[in-house]
């Protein structure tokens, strides 16, 4: 006798209505049920009917990448390295928006799933539901920038921990004294990393460290400015651990008519498209975004190819580029 | 039982016009819609079960297909739809066509294949592709462009008004010789603003020489090349760039080449530029209300997905001149 949608709905401990769900791609549908009801098709074997199968075909052709934030262009640029080797692979690539928000993640990875994506490439908002129901699934993933925690899964991140302390080293050598760090969210490992690299930059060179967290958007870069430049012991110079944060930095430095860099040094994490017009212009830690999503890309290519290979952790190095916000 | 083709016959149309009734299409001609109408109702005749399966089992997931996603414009946009979407319990994938009709047509296969529920477009050209999701049934806005030969719904700027605008604003701050960087010719918006570029000109009693004129790329690289050309070439003392980026690569072309603004060659751009008040001279911009702008289109497609034969609204928003230091001497 061949399976039944009951038999798979059995094995999930799911209702039959939500095996269908899954079936006809409905995305409202919780991402650990989806994750449970695809591993339960796949290990009895479940072929949905004829009339079902025309409404689902098997696998899709598309590649399904969840950034945590589209108006950041360090997200854009990553996607044009995906899309140029899924496009030579022969997939396309639909780009999925969480906004930093986890709750938009799981209806993202939910959505991915359901519809049988080809495979995922994700910079996670932080949510550890959809992390899991991503590693319990057969569908192939790729983590990029962030690193997805326990999900044993393909990994590109850069060095960010080498290129936040080379930030600090390198304020400290520029004669700067008290150096603050403005980070990102607790448990986002980009902004972990890039304090950590902070942290061990002012140990190495004798100074103490001074830390705020924010959001990694503008306006959060603003407003940490702001509540450092009225900390009783004021910053003379400030490394910002993202691109978005450093322009809220400066525009909060403008608006308050603080020079940079005679009285306040700036070196912002990651690269910003036409940086070289602002003035002062401003130092970076660059990051090799397009290569990134290359790189990730050619790892899920592979991993669709060879599903039970080892994953891989590809970690790409970063770049400080000095312009004039850090030397005086 | 009666068939599609029954109906067809009885109708005497074809069996896709039939369909395209039976689906609600607003495309089809008043009088045979009627006519099958008639047709369906004297022949009893019911869509099957497949067919009506096949159009409820559509996803929650809206396509916002976009030209260009290194460009700010269009991600900007994006969040309006999102946070219309969301309400409306849609979630939205964005698509990147990169300005290439190809890879355009295999999003909207994709969208089809995926059977979503709606698809927002900024059409890279040409009508083609938009029309195969209008003809399969999917609720489909359009937005930023316009293309001929198709009837959508549609949210634009007035973009004629607001290169007007920044032409006028030009020749007032004194500006002799002013050039214009335009978009690709097939494109509706490159078109329209450099027609509001011409009038402005011609309203103010100027000539509108054609050696001032250059057509590039909506990119950066392209926005470089062609200030390079005009500064070779025809020496003009002030540009109206038509988009954001072209407005960054001209900006880029004239500080490597000496050139200073806005004492020598005024600037003004279209479309607004992140941290343009980073940068100096701070940049007169045209600016489009580009959050406004998919939020409307996603309250469209809402409305299109509830009422599929509503007759197609066009909906046109306005632009404003931002005057900064780049244009003001």
């Amino acid at each position: 006798m061949p399976t039944t949608i009951y038999d798979v709905a059995r094995r999930a401990e799911v209702s039959a209505a939500t095996v269908s769900r899954v079936l006809n791609g409905n995305p409202n549908v919780d991402p650990d049920m989806v994750a449970r009801v695809l591993k339960a098709i796949r290990e009895l074997g479940y072929r949905p009917n004829a009339v079902a199968r025309n409404l689902r075909r098997s696998r899709t052709t598309l590649w399904a990448v969840i950034v945590s934030d589209v108006g950041n262009p360090f997200f854009t640029t990553l996607v044009r390295g995906v899309e140029d080797v899924a496009q030579q692979a022969g997939f396309s690539v639909v780009l999925c928006n969480t906004d930093e928000n986890p709750a938009k993640e799981e209806t993202y990875v939910a959505a991915a799933l359901s519809q049988q994506m080809a495979g995922v490439i994700i910079s996670t908002s932080g949510s550890t539901k959809a992390a899991k129901s991503l590693a319990g699934s057969p569908t192939p993933v790729v983590a990029i920038d962030r690193e997805l925690a326990g999900a044993g899964v393909d990994m590109v991140v850069v060095d960010n921990a080498g290129g936040a302390e080379a930030a600090t080293r390198h304020l400290a050598a520029a004669g700067f004294a008290r150096i603050a760090c403005i980070t990102g969210p607790a448990g986002v490992s980009t902004a972990e990393q890039r304090l950590a690299g902070y942290l061990a930059g002012v140990k190495a060179t004798g100074r103490e460290p001074m830390v705020l967290r924010s959001t990694f958007r503008e306006q959060g870069g603003f407003d940490a400015m702001s509540a450092l430049l009225d900390a009783p012991d004021r910053p003379d110079a400030v490394f910002v651990a993202n691109n978005l944060m450093a322009v809220g930095a400066m525009r909060c430095l403008v608006r308050r008519r603080i020079a940079v860099p005679e009285e306040m040094g700036l070196v912002g994490f990651d690269e910003l498209p036409w940086a070289d017009l602002i003035r002062p212009s401003l130092t970076t830690v660059g990051q090799p975004a397009y290569e990134l999503g290359r790189t990730a890309a050619r790892l899920l290519a592979d991993r669709i190819q060879s599903p039970a290979s080892e994953p891989a952790r590809i970690v790409l190095p970063t770049q400080l580029n000095v312009r004039q916000s850090s030397t005086r | 039982m009666t068939t599609i083709y029954d109906v067809a016959r009885h109708a005497g149309v074809s069996a896709a016009t039939v369909s395209r009734v039976a689906n609600g299409r607003a495309t089809v001609d008043p009088v045979l819609a009627e006519r099958v109408r008639q047709a369906m109702s004297e022949l009893k005749y019911r869509p099957n079960a497949v067919a009506r399966n096949l159009r409820k089992s559509r996803t929650t997931l809206w396509a916002v297909i976009i030209s260009d996603v290194g460009n700010p414009f269009f991600t900007a946009m994006v969040r309006g739809v999102e946070d219309v979407a969301q309400q409306a319990g849609f979630s939205v994938v964005l698509c990147n066509s990169d300005e290439d009709p190809a890879k355009e047509g295999r999003y909207v296969t994709a969208a089809l294949d995926e059977q979503m529920a709606g698809v927002i477009i900024s059409p890279s050209g040409r009508a083609t592709h938009v029309n195969r999701l209008v003809e399969a049934g999917v609720p489909v806005v359009m937005i930023d462009r316009q293309v001929r030969g198709s009837s959508v719904d549609t949210v634009l700027v007035d973009n004629e008004h607001g290169a007007e605008l920044a032409t006028a604003h030009l020749i007032e701050a004194g500006y002799e010789r002013i050039a214009c960087i335009t978009g690709p010719r097939r494109l509706s918006t490159a078109a329209q603003r450099l027609r509001g570029y011409q009038r402005a000109l011609r309203a103010h009693g100027r000539a509108v020489p054609a050696e001032l004129i250059k057509y590039a790329d909506f990119r950066e690289e392209g926005g470089y090349a062609a200030m390079a050309e005009l500064l070779r070439e025809s020496r003009p003392d002030a540009v109206f760039a038509t988009n954001n980026l072209m407005t960054v690569g001209a900006v880029e072309c004239l500080v490597d080449q000496g050139v200073r603004i806005p004492e020598e060659v005024g600037v003004v751009g279209f479309d607004n530029i992140p941290w343009a008040h980073l940068v100096r001279p701070s940049l007169t911009t045209v600016g489009q209300p580009t959050y406004d702008l998919g939020r409307t289109a996603a309250l469209l497609l809402a409305e299109r997905i509830a009422e599929p034969t509503r007759p197609a609204t066009s909906v046109t928003l306005h632009t404003r001149l931002h005057v900064r230091e780049s244009s003001v001497r």
